[in-house]
């Protein structure tokens, strides 16, 4: 953000990468040395959008964050240029800019922090603690790196389910038990079984013999997992079986961008 | 092996040497007989004290609720290609900015952090995760119990804090976390704000 800042309308801020819409806000704000109190808003929605219209087609996945803001910035504009209601003396009258100056401040603070971590950081890189190197070790043993393996779509997820559960049913003792056990039951189950092995097959945490409502429990435990990015599914080959490995174990790096 | 027994420092002296994680000064207190954590902090400083007048290349650190021996940075150039395999690389601008709201707002959901930095997280939270600076610490109640986020010991340690009441806290932090309870508070001086520069 060290480019000369250029007054005007026709703003040359394309070329600078932000991390998000509020970066590039923060930016405007600073550049064009306004009052973060009373942003001209017309000004700064100006410059935000030129930006939007100068940002490279392969940054285009991350552009609906940008999009977003850009609604906000002209909702507000607008709001700002309706004619003000009648209002008695005493009524609050919200200043439409004020949620998008606290969400900017608080954003701003956490760089602010963020700065500090990172000086912190570059200060702690120049010291070396015994035993870090085990530390280090430890990870690296505790999860095996696994194969290249395929994802595994919902349909063989099902599969898989639907094969076990059908095996289940070829054992003839019923049980009518009552559901005694919960999502979050089986999701620490899960966990614990992966703390411990560092990976899992998906087959070994149905425990035979346990009532069919505990396997769709532990199933649902699993669907939740996959949607809150926990754990990932993966399969050597297809109708394979089915691994599930802790997040990012499977997932190379460069996904720090974000 | 005769001779004067042991003191404190020299016992303290031997754990911090061994330890392969920080030890608390109850720790080591416990570890020591008839010694308060208060006498523990004594030693450290003596011991460090010593470090710096023999010039050794060593001191004791106090980091995560504990202590521990690390180099000192002027060595850092030689340690650090000895450890060249084991280096890990600088967080990005996106982890440390999502580090920092997860170390003050923690226990949080992916949710709210994506609402203060305005992008998405997910993929920076597994790089934190993966590298032991944050942790899973629960599900919050309500709709989807999505997963709070929080810090680990290994967040103190690898940005050198002795605790998370340690962490940076600009002064204009605190005055603007105040003035938004205020502006919140308070209703906006009537004629101000509105009338815009958009006229």
């Amino acid at each position: 953000m060290a480019d000369e800042a250029q007054s005007g309308h026709s703003v040359r801020i394309e070329t600078l990468d932000f991390e998000g819409p509020l970066d590039l806000l923060v930016y405007l704000v600073q550049k064009n040395e306004v009052d973060i109190w009373d942003i001209p808003i017309a000004l700064i929605t100006e410059q935000f959008l030129a930006y939007l219209q100068g940002m490279t087609r392969e940054r285009l996945e991350g552009a609906g964050e940008f999009l977003l803001m850009a609604a906000t910035l002209l909702r507000i504009k607008s709001q700002l240029l309706l004619p003000r209601p009648e209002v008695a003396d005493d009524e609050e009258i919200e200043d439409p800019r004020r949620e998008l100056v606290l969400r900017i401040l608080e954003y701003q603070q956490f760089r602010e922090i963020a700065d500090q971590l990172r000086d912190r950081e570059a200060a702690g890189r120049l010291v070396f603690p015994r035993g870090e190197q085990e530390w280090i070790d430890e990870l690296e043993a505790a999860v095996p790196v696994p194969e290249p393996e395929n994802r595994v779509t919902l349909s063989d997820l099902l599969r898989a389910f639907t094969l076990l559960m059908e095996e289940a049913r070829r054992d003839r003792v019923h049980r009518l038990e009552p559901v005694t056990v919960t999502i979050e039951e089986k999701t620490d189950l899960v966990r614990e079984r992966l703390r411990r092995d560092g990976q899992t097959n998906f087959r070994d945490l149905f425990v035979p013999g346990e009532p069919r409502a505990h396997w769709i429990v532990t199933f649902v435990a699993l669907l939740e997992m996959v949607r809150e990015g926990e754990i990932r599914l993966r399969q050597g080959e297809t109708f394979g079986e089915i691994h599930v490995y802790p997040t990012g174990d499977v997932v190379a790096g460069g996904e720090e961008q974000g | 092996m005769s001779g004067p027994p042991p003191t404190p420092r020299q016992i303290v002296e031997s754990l911090l040497f061994a330890a392969d994680e920080p030890l608390s000064a109850r720790r080591l207190a416990a570890l020591i007989d008839e010694a308060t954590p208060g006498l523990v902090a004594d030693v450290v400083r003596e011991l460090n004290a010593d470090y710096l007048r023999e010039a050794r290349a060593f001191h004791v650190q106090e980091v995560a609720g504990g202590y521990r021996l690390v180099t000192r940075p002027e060595y850092a150039g030689w340690v650090a290609e000895m450890r060249a395999s084991g280096a890990t690389p600088r967080l990005s601008q996106a982890a440390l900015e999502t580090l920092s709201i997860v170390a003050y707002k923690q226990p949080v959901t992916r949710a709210e952090l994506e609402s203060i930095r305005g992008v998405a997280v997910e993929g920076v939270l597994k790089t934190l995760v993966d590298r032991g600076l944050v942790r899973v610490a629960g599900r919050e109640e309500g709709l989807g119990r999505p997963l709070l986020y929080g810090t680990t010991d290994h967040f103190l340690e690898y940005f050198g804090l002795s605790s998370l009441d340690a962490l940076p806290r600009p002064d204009e932090l605190e005055i603007l976390f105040a003035d938004r309870e205020r502006q919140q508070e308070l209703p906006l001086d009537d004629g101000e704000g509105i009338t815009g520069e958009d006229a």
